[in-house]
């Protein structure tokens, strides 16, 4: 997981705002420039700049005196248009079939089968409404004004503001009805594809002969664990289903068929929900003959009980997450980074284990407060990815061994909790539950004169009203094995403080592809007013690959990416050179590399005109399970309504300009 | 340019592209099969030369729909879509992106499905590097069956190449049973009931790869069953051997002895490790390996089990040849050998690893040269020589006899210099005495005392203990006393000190039949287990032995400067000498007493010698730091009061 949604709508603006000025200025300028030269080949220089100025000085009236009634009846005609060409039903029985078919192809078996499902419904969709904004807005305007139909629109008096609304208005209404029916279906798609029970009232279960081994699948079981069993088949898969000396039943999660688990829930007259859940106090589970015997330990009344849905998947987590990561070396010192351990991709960054390693990775989290939490008596910490390097093999039945402390500083006092000690699950998310009063943790007084010796006293504070007062608190990771690593980057660890609602998130995903797909409509009618379809079509695409790959052209100029521009990646493959090699020093690096950063900036700059697609995607922290937060959400708002603006105030420019029975 | 020119340029075009058709239409013409017994066609020239080198698709792979529409959907830019999935295939890894990465992989193989290299390298880098991306061995094993699923999956692909089921075997073998995680990954594997179904889909035989003793199938016998499924398929001829025979055929024998190996490993011992390496033993030796025809790079058959008949054949030859010149062979050997002095005959004589001064290495060559020269060379040279200058004498008729035989010989020598080489390559030697030696009951019973000692050093029973518990008869049941109480008896029980005493003593009788096993990858075994015996000897506080059963062993390993940690006799020549002086007393001792007791009769002169009565207990080393030790202080006092009281008596 590495998006980031840490940035705000404001430092966003303060960030970007100039450099669009800058931008559209520009593009203002090159366009009037453009215009003017134009006009001068028809009508000769002094005219021309009368023309040009006539145009520009009509933007404002034209625009104000807009008529949203003359807007809508040419949003109706364009709906009209699209119906009678029956694209929307071609295009939705596409993605029915692609839906139906899809299921054979899908690989549910793998580690994150909802990250497979979404990911193909979310490709699809993409995929889908940009063909289908790209056809019914390339094609409509040259069409009408190839058969002369435009004639019966710009003959009345409607301004050409009002047409290129219109169009974009009626085609993106078009485009909304069938994303919204794509989006229920994919919902159902997705939801329908992953969710299953198993069963577990058939199971025969074994006592485990091996503390810590399974008998079963040969692999781990907790260490409480006292017999296992193999759930019921569904979704291709089963489960190891534990029953712990303590009556507790958990469902593993299978390496093959990962990321999810389920709750074994039980019902009897005092109580109803998962049978681990720390409201449930007498239910509990044992296994006569191999078969498990849930009840009420305290009445003796027999329970009900069956595996829920799956857990871990389909989520849309709500959580508090760090606004700053920093690190310790093994001497204690602060660092802006870790270790780094090798790994070619450097998004997490490592801390040495040992005694005698003061290393630490310390998340800084604000907004830590009660009120956020569902339930703040036990608050749920979630290590979420976490890496793990071993430099020896160690004890490879465990996971390495690391600890947690809150530390958190008021006026006063510092608090810094018990270590809470943990073992690490690479690739997976770790859930610590830590309860709101924490033991044996220890308070240093701030206020003491100098020359004394500040007093710790060891004692139980609460997580909220003492350690996180003032909402600002630190979680400081350490890593306990000598010769092992852990790696870290900030989304790696979050308080979770709820589960938010997975169809809506799904919908607010599906915002971002209704964006995307309202600037494909916008810039192709854009593009439509002055070329004929077929070459509109093309530039619109150009526009499109352009603005997925900024972030890839961005990274080649700063030599983020290894390799060079065109002329250094073609004479890389001409000598034979990989990658990582730097080039000799001399005239032929100077000229590669001069020529490649003069090209590279003339596409950066380009990539100023069209907006950031990946701004517009809301794939990665859907798919991640994470509630997607306001900011990035308004933030990809404004980029599209800016550049939307933007296309229909030169598609009107264009429009204007043109000798369409005038 | 008029508009004449134009349309005339167009229609030279349009005629030549369709004179080009012409031919392009012949030799492309599609063979053609006729089920009513109708002619048939063989189509075109190019259809010919598909049909000749069995590369159309049908020959070579299962039809895919999908593979095919998707290789037509790049609309014939197939390489620059390859190129563009293999960047993002080593993205996702880099990203740690492993869904993304399997589905790239899976597209990769779709564009090309019949590209070995391919399905190699991908398999390979799911198995190998993603699987160690992921800390939990679960997950670690999960990855490499991807990688085997993967090549699985190229079978149906690729129809005439051996080499994805020698990869299969390659993976089944090494990377679950050679891998740090093997312990883990072979337990997972002998569970994984979905698995095995799964490779009995593939036609693995579910009963020949489990290993009963172990609890479920075995990965060394999936491998040994992938590498046997590609000998056959090459030996019936659907596939065409892509790689040397020796180290093609070499292979499915080498697991059978993998497997028995391990299941010595994890397992005590028993028959059925006996029959394991009997098997392996068979398998090396037998028609599958040893026995088998194999050619040469210079295309020469040779079979590698007949290297002793070869020799006696060439012996025989020799005996042949020395008929035409009686006597001279013998002369030779005797002018040659005229030049051995004592010395160089001592030297000769010395095992090479206990020669450490360079002069006397120099001499072993020299002598080695003189011993060992090529008699046949030699021989030659002098009849070559005699038959020029008239001191040696042929008959036309014994001539031509005498180059025949010659010839012969030659022809023995090169394929015996083959099968020696080729026998080094796969280290045959080694390999055969190792399976001999293993299946011998004095092996099985080394390596149980072995396992025990293991076993006993886990449950932290060190030394021996003295026990008193009930008597049990043979038939294993409780002895009862007149009342019907149960007998008690003081036994001693070993500890694993004792037990790696019991092994390293086998092991020392094992050596003496097989020789060449000492020497080779098997002692690194033997030192692990030195090791481990002399630390636990330091936990009890015990020396090491100076009469150490694998001493030479020890010493040798010292002499070639392999650190081990184990005392050579070098180290130990204090205390030898310790315990020369002595024995030196003790024999002094022993004449006083034999004197004293020649003096009194009917006293029977061994009782009355305390050191010959109990040896071991007379020995200072143990006795010593025992008394250091204070919780040892009871046994260490009793010990010498014993020996006083013997003294006494």
């Amino acid at each position: 997981m590495v998006f980031d949604d840490s940035i705000s709508l404001v430092e966003w603006l303060s960030s970007s705002s100039l450099k669009f000025i800058i931008g559209a200025f520009i593009v203002a300028v090159v366009g009037v420039v453009f215009s003017y030269l134009t006009a001068t080949l028809q009508y000769g220089p002094s005219e021309a700049f009368y023309f040009v100025s006539r145009v520009i000085f009509q933007i404002i009236p034209d625009f104000v005196r807009t008529s949203f009634g003359r807007i809508f009846a040419l949003a109706k005609l364009a709906v009209q248009e699209t119906l009678r060409k029956k694209i929307i039903f071609v295009a939705f029985a596409i993605f029915a079939a692609m839906l139906l078919g899809g299921g054979w192809f899908l690989n549910a078996n793998s580690e994150h089968p909802d990250q497979v499902y979404i990911g193909f419904v979310f490709f699809g969709t993409q995929l889908l409404m940009g063909l289908f904004g790209l056809l019914i807005a390339t094609f409509s305007l040259p069409t009408d004004i190839k058969t002369r139909t435009i004639y019966t629109v710009v003959t009345k008096p409607v301004r050409s503001s009002e047409i290129v609304l219109g169009r974009v208005a009626g085609f993106g209404f078009v485009g909304t009805i069938m994303l919204f029916l794509i989006w229920f279906a994919s919902y159902l798609f997705v939801e329908r594809g992953l969710n299953h029970t198993h069963n577990i009232k058939d199971v025969t279960f074994t006592r485990i002969e091996t503390k810590g081994e399974s008998s079963v699948s040969g692999g781990r079981v907790s260490l409480t664990t006292e017999y296992e069993g193999k759930s019921g088949l569904a979704s291709s898969h089963w489960h190891l289903i534990e029953v712990s000396n303590e009556g507790l039943i958990t469902v593993q999660v299978p390496p093959e068929y990962g990321g999810h688990s389920h709750d074994v829930m039980v019902r009897s007259s005092k109580y109803e929900g998962p049978i681990n859940d720390r409201g449930n106090t007498s239910i509990r589970a044992s296994v006569e003959d191999g078969k498990l015997i849930v009840k009420d330990v305290e009445t003796d009344e027999p329970a009900e009980f069956w595996i829920g849905p799956p857990t871990g998947i389909l989520m849309a987590r709500e959580r508090i997450r760090a606004s700053e990561l920093t690190f310790l070396d093994r001497r204690g010192n602060e660092k802006e980074r870790g270790v780094n351990v090798g790994n070619e991709w450097e998004h997490r960054s490592y801390i040495a284990g040992g005694s005698s390693s003061l290393a630490r990775a310390v998340f800084t989290l604000d907004g830590f407060v009660a009120s956020k939490f569902a339930d703040p008596n036990f608050v749920q910490l979630d290590l979420n990815n976490m890496s793990v390097v071993r430099t020896h093999k160690g004890d490879i039945e465990r996971g390495v061994s690391g600890s947690l402390v809150i530390r958190g500083v008021t006026d006063n006092y510092e608090y810094r909790t018990e270590p809470i000690v943990f073992e690490a699950d690479e690739f997976a998310i770790k859930t610590i539950f830590i309860p709101r009063i924490q033991e044996n943790c220890s308070r240093t007084d701030l206020n003491v004169a100098e020359g004394e010796f500040a007093e710790e006293v060891v004692g139980s504070y609460d997580l909220f009203d003492e350690i996180g007062e003032t909402g600002d608190i630190q979680v400081i990771v350490r890593c306990n094995e000598s010769g092992q690593f852990f790696g870290v980057a900030m989304n790696d660890l979050y308080f979770l403080t709820s589960e938010g609602s997975f169809a809506w998130n799904f919908a607010k995903a599906y915002f971002g592809i209704w964006l995307q797909m309202m600037f494909i409509v916008a810039v192709s009618v854009m593009f439509s007013t002055f070329l004929s379809g077929v070459v509109s079509m093309v530039a619109v695409l150009a526009t499109i690959i352009l603005g997925c790959f900024s972030e890839l052209v961005v990274d080649l100029r700063k030599g983020v990416m290894e390799g060079g521009g065109p002329i250094e990646s073609f004479y890389r493959i001409y000598t034979q050179m990989n990658q990582m090699t730097p080039l000799d020093e001399g005239v032929t690096k100077t000229v590669i590399k001069s020529t490649d950063g003069a090209f590279l900036d003339a596409v950066q700059y380009l990539t100023f005109l069209v907006p950031d697609f990946t701004k517009l995607d809301f794939s990665e922290p859907l798919v991640a399970g994470f509630n997607i937060s306001m900011a990035p959400f308004l933030i990809a708002t404004t980029i599209a309504a800016v550049f939307i603006f933007m296309t229909v105030v030169i598609g009107y420019f264009i429009l204007k300009t043109r000798e369409i029975a005038k | 340019m008029t508009r004449n020119e134009s349309f005339r340029r167009k229609i030279i075009y349009i005629a030549a592209i369709a004179l080009l058709l012409i031919p392009l239409s012949f030799i492309s013409q599609p063979a053609t099969i006729k089920k009513d017994g109708g002619e048939s066609t063989v189509g075109g020239m190019l259809s010919q030369l598909r049909k000749q080198h069995g590369l159309s698709q049908a020959e070579i792979s299962e039809i895919n729909p999908a593979s095919e529409s998707m290789k037509l959907a790049t609309l014939g830019l197939r390489p620059v879509a390859v190129t563009l999935l293999w960047g993002r295939v080593q993205d996702a890894r880099k990203k740690e992106q492993w869904d993304r990465l399997r589905t790239s992989t899976q597209t990769l193989i779709a564009l090309q499905p019949n590209f070995i290299k391919v399905w190699e390298f991908q398999a390979h880098n799911l198995s190998y590097n993603i699987s160690r991306e992921f800390d939990d061995y679960q997950y670690r094993y999960h990855w490499v069956k991807e990688g085997l699923s993967y090549l699985m999956q190229g079978i149906a692909y690729n129809r005439k190449d051996h080499r994805i089921f020698d990869q299969l075997g390659f993976f089944f073998g090494l990377k679950l049973g050679r891998a740090d995680e093997k312990e883990q990954f072979r337990r997972l594997f002998r569970r994984d009931a979905d698995y095995h179904n799964k490779l009995a889909e593939y036609g693995i035989d579910k009963k020949e790869i489990r290993s009963p003793d172990l609890g479920g199938p075995d990965n060394w016998l999936t491998s040994y069953q992938w590498y046997d499924i590609s000998r056959r398929n090459v030996d019936e001829g659907i596939m065409a051997l892509r790689t040397s025979e020796i180290m093609f055929f070499k292979n499915a024998p080498s697991q059978l002895r993998n497997f028995a190996i391990d299941y010595e490993i994890e397992k005590r011992p028993d028959d059925a490790a006996q029959v394991a390496w009997q098997k392996a033993l068979d398998e090396w030796t037998g028609s599958a390996f040893g026995l088998r025809t194999i050619r040469t790079s210079a295309n020469l058959p040779i079979q590698l089990e007949r290297l002793v008949e070869e020799k006696r054949k060439l012996e025989d030859k020799r005996v042949e040849l020395d008929k035409f010149f009686p006597g001279l062979r013998k002369k030779l050997d005797e002018e040659r050998l005229s030049n051995m002095t004592d010395q160089m005959w001592e030297v000769y004589n010395t095992p090479t690893d206990e020669i450490v001064d360079p002069e006397l290495y120099k001499v072993w060559n020299l002598a080695r040269e003189i011993v060992e020269a090529d008699r046949d060379t030699l021989f030659k040279a002098a009849v070559d020589a005699g038959l020029a200058d008239g001191s040696l004498m042929l008959t036309e008729q014994q001539k031509l006899g005498y180059e025949r035989l010659e010839m012969q010989m030659n022809g023995i020598r090169r394929e015996l210099d083959f099968t020696s080489r080729y026998r080094g390559t796969v280290n045959y030697e080694y390999w055969s005495e190792r399976a001999t030696a293993e299946s011998q009951d004095v092996t099985i019973d080394a390596r149980k005392a072995l396992y025990d000692a293991r076993a006993l050093v886990r449950q932290a029973k060190i030394d021996q203990q003295t026990v008193t518990k009930p008597k049990k008869d043979a038939d294993d049941q409780f002895v009862l006393d007149q009342n019907g109480n149960q007998v008690m008896e003081t036994v001693v029980d070993p500890g694993a000190v004792q037990k790696y005493e019991e092994s390293f003593n086998l092991w020392k009788k094992v050596f003496v039949d097989f020789k060449g096993l000492e020497d080779d990858v098997m002692e690194d075994d033997l030192v692990a287990a030195m090791q481990e015996y002399y630390s636990n000897l330091k936990k009890i506080q015990v020396e090491w032995p100076l009469d150490f059963p694998l001493q030479r062993l020890v010493d040798r390993r010292h002499r070639m400067r392999m650190e081990d940690g184990l005392p050579s006799t070098e180290s130990l020549a204090d205390r030898i000498e310790a315990q020369k002086e002595l024995e030196a007393v003790q024999k002094e001792l022993q004449q006083g007493s034999d004197q004293e007791n020649s003096d009194k009769p009917g006293v029977d002169p061994a009782k009355a010698d305390p050191a010959k009565a109990e040896p071991a207990k007379a020995e200072p080393a143990k006795a010593e730091p025992a008394k250091a030790e204070p919780a040892k202080a009871e046994p260490a006092k009793a010990e010498p009061a014993k020996a006083e009281s013997k003294n006494e008596n």
